[in-house]
């Protein structure tokens, strides 16, 4: 495993191709998380760690068990979301054990990330790209760091538009999706650097 | 032939994955006080936020973890604070 190939696919994954700010996808917790810069952070680490728990067994499951029994064409969705459901469950009992305040920030936006559609399209980007397993590892930190990166971003700037003169129909969430529209924009200009 | 290695994996799956969580719930529990609970069902569960908590749980927890007011709950009425009193006199003996 070169490490220039590495490099690629964690550059890809964070910045060219960024979950939510170029796939569009996760954007339930991208807003609904990101109006205070402690939750954004953990909830991006949440989801790194699903992410990369998942890709860890989904694909030795994938490639030993749903492959070779020609059962891919037709399990394949409902096993990757057994097996995200179950580490989302694992990724909640841990926090209310050793983090009861992230627990109780996060909220419902926990269980959440069980259809969070940033953790199956992970999961089948690894698979449908044929990735090797150290690839789709590394894959799935990235696209995790990537989410966080967007999210400590928006979480930052909706921070400071907390104190800005809005216009009333504007606040909160319309001023959020006109902020991420721009910061989607902003972010083509890594398009091509891969 | 092929729906029965389906049903196999899929169960094989599921099993994997129940024994995982329930494992991991037994280890990383927490304790919770069963005075919140008692609580809980003395409250009128309206859910109403009157009591400036999101909802009936939540008020039940503060007053037994932070020792919230007792006082605060507005549909409840003289007798829910009556009760929520009695809760929390009766786990101290």
């Amino acid at each position: 495993m070169e490490f220039n190939q590495i490099m690629i696919i964690m550059i890809s994954a964070i910045f060219v191709n960024n979950f939510v700010l170029s796939r569009f996808l996760g954007l339930c917790p991208y807003f609904g998380v990101s109006k205070k810069m402690d939750s954004a952070i953990g909830m991006g680490f949440a989801v790194t760690f699903v992410l990369t728990m998942a890709v860890l067994v989904i694909h030795p499951v994938n490639l030993y068990i749903l492959t070779p029994l020609g059962l891919d064409k037709f399990l394949q969705i409902i096993v990757f979301i057994f097996v995200i459901a179950s580490f989302v469950q694992l990724v909640e009992i841990l926090l209310k054990k050793f983090s009861k305040g992230l627990y109780h920030a996060l909220g419902i936006y926990l269980p959440l990330i069980t259809t969070n559609c940033a953790i199956l399209g992970a999961a089948f980007i690894v698979v449908q790209e044929n990735m090797s397993y150290v690839e789709g590892l590394v894959f799935a930190v990235s696209a995790g760091l990537g989410f966080t990166l967007a999210l400590i971003m928006m979480a930052g700037v909706r921070e400071k538009l907390e104190m800005a003169d809005i216009p009333k129909a504007f606040v909160d969430l319309p001023i959020s999706f006109i902020t991420a529209a721009l910061m989607s924009l902003a972010m083509f200009g890594f398009l091509g650097i891969v | 032939m092929i729906i029965l290695w389906a049903v196999l994996v899929m169960l094989g799956v599921s099993v994997f994955l129940g024994v995982m969580i329930a494992v991991f719930a037994k280890v990383f529990e927490v304790k919770v006080d069963p005075r919140v609970a008692k609580i809980n069902e003395a409250l009128p569960s309206v859910n109403c936020g009157a009591c400036g908590y999101p909802g009936c749980a939540q008020y039940a927890e503060a007053i037994v973890e932070q020792g919230a007011d007792t006082k605060l709950c507005k549909p409840g009425g003289p007798d829910t604070i009556t009760a929520i009193l009695e809760i929390l006199k009766e786990s101290k003996d």
